[in-house]
């Protein structure tokens, strides 16, 4: 892959799959697998960071007789994932703006 | 390799960490394992990277977590937390030999300043020590020498108060500097893991100074009840100490107006007894010798470097 995750873009980008339902690690997992060349181990400490700033946090429930840790989205988390959205976006369009400047229909 | 080959190898990796992160992450990825089913297993292996890798993930980011979390309760806590700086350490890809000699110039440097402080800290013991031993001494002997046994006793509650007092700032100082080492080793580990994997997720930083806001909101409140209850709780600690200090002098000075003399000195060399307070017997009975603790400490200390 030319373009790399860096810490806040996987930040948002977990943020953002766990806000549209609650989400186990795995799925998490095989959701960015199509963004990144990662290891999948390196989502790990990004959850359990994620989990002791607040900004999402852990429930377990049975499946399959044994346990599925999900990961709920909280308030704090919500408005973490609204100020990325904004940050975003800007960031898109000054991209944007430069890369077509040239050849702007 | 195995899953349980892989399982073992990363419990190996983590088995220095606090029970309850080696347990959280161990669980995480004993379920990566099951949701991706047996069949995937070597797929799974594959995209978790090796075990060595993903532990040294998990112990640079609790190691960053530790450097700008509160200080926990509990020395025990404190040390661990010191432990998994030193190991984020080892684990970040410090080559370059200079980095290397400056954590251990600065790991030796800190363990002269816990000696030190240690030193300080059995100074104060010691003084607790005598100061108990001779009023203990002396009240035997109250109905004997009235005066003398209260001067001594006075003397005695005074060394101990202050001895107490010396051995809170000690302690204090010991946990702070522990607390130091833990955030220089995590900010060591961040700054040189930062460069680990240029393809990789990075190691958060940014992202970590952002959402400070939400979280000093989250668990604002209840970090601060706590400091107040931890200021509360040392404050009342120093209250006693000074009560002790008032007590102490008033009996000294109840004790030398009757013509009573304390019978522990003072000195560089250490805290001497003698007289009523050494059992009625002219000449030294109990000797602390401060001065040459602090030496062997100190010689011990310079050993070990």
């Amino acid at each position: 892959m030319v373009f790399t995750l860096n810490g806040p873009m996987l930040d948002f980008l977990v943020l953002s799959v766990i806000v549209q339902g609650d989400a186990y690690g795995y799925q998490i997992s095989q959701r960015l697998k199509p963004l990144s060349d990662a290891k999948d181990s390196t989502l790990y400490p990004v959850l359990r960071r994620l989990q002791t700033q607040g900004l999402v946090e852990v429930y377990d429930q049975p499946f399959q007789g044994r346990n599925r840790r999900y990961y709920r989205i909280t308030k704090a988390g919500m408005q973490q994932y609204d100020r990325l959205c904004v940050e975003w976006k800007q960031f898109c369009a000054g991209i944007e703006q430069i890369a077509n400047g040239g050849n702007r229909a | 390799m195995k899953r349980t080959e892989y399982m073992t190898e990363l419990r190996k990796y983590l088995k220095r960490l606090p029970q309850e992160d080696f347990e959280a992450a161990i669980e995480y990825f004993e379920e990566y394992f099951e949701e991706a089913g047996e069949a995937q297993e070597a797929q799974a292996m594959n995209d978790l990277g090796t075990p060595k890798q993903a532990a040294e993930q998990i112990i640079v980011e609790l190691a960053v977590k530790n450097c700008d979390e509160a200080p926990q309760k509990g020395i025990r806590r404190n040390f661990s937390a010191l432990w998994v700086g030193i190991l984020a350490v080892c684990a970040a890809p410090i080559a370059l030999p200079l980095a290397g000699a400056l954590a251990a110039t600065i790991a030796a440097l800190m363990v002269a300043v816990l000696a030190v402080v240690g030193s300080v800290w059995l100074t104060g013991a010691s003084a607790v020590l005598a100061g108990v031993s001779a009023s203990a001494c002396s009240l035997l002997r109250i109905t004997t020498s009235t005066a003398n046994a209260v001067a001594t006793t006075g003397f005695g509650v005074l060394l101990t108060a202050l001895g107490c007092g010396v051995c809170i700032a000690a302690w204090r100082l010991i946990q702070a500097s522990v607390r130091g080492m833990t955030r220089m080793f995590g900010w060591l580990a961040h700054r040189f893991s930062k460069k680990q994997e240029p393809c990789g997720y990075g190691s958060g930083q940014e992202a970590a100074q952002a959402p400070k806001q939400p979280r000093e909101a989250y668990a604002g409140t209840e970090a601060l009840r706590e400091k107040k209850a931890v200021r509360g709780e040392s404050s009342r600690k120093w209250l006693a100490v000074a009560l002790a200090c008032v007590a102490g002098i008033l009996l000294l000075c109840v004790g030398w107006n009757f013509g009573g003399r304390p019978g522990v000195c003072v000195d560089t060399k250490g805290i001497h007894m003698y007289g009523e307070a050494a059992g009625g017997e002219d000449g030294l009975f109990m000797n602390f010798d401060v001065e040459g603790l602090v030496q062997e400490i100190l010689h011990e200390a310079k050993d070990a470097d």
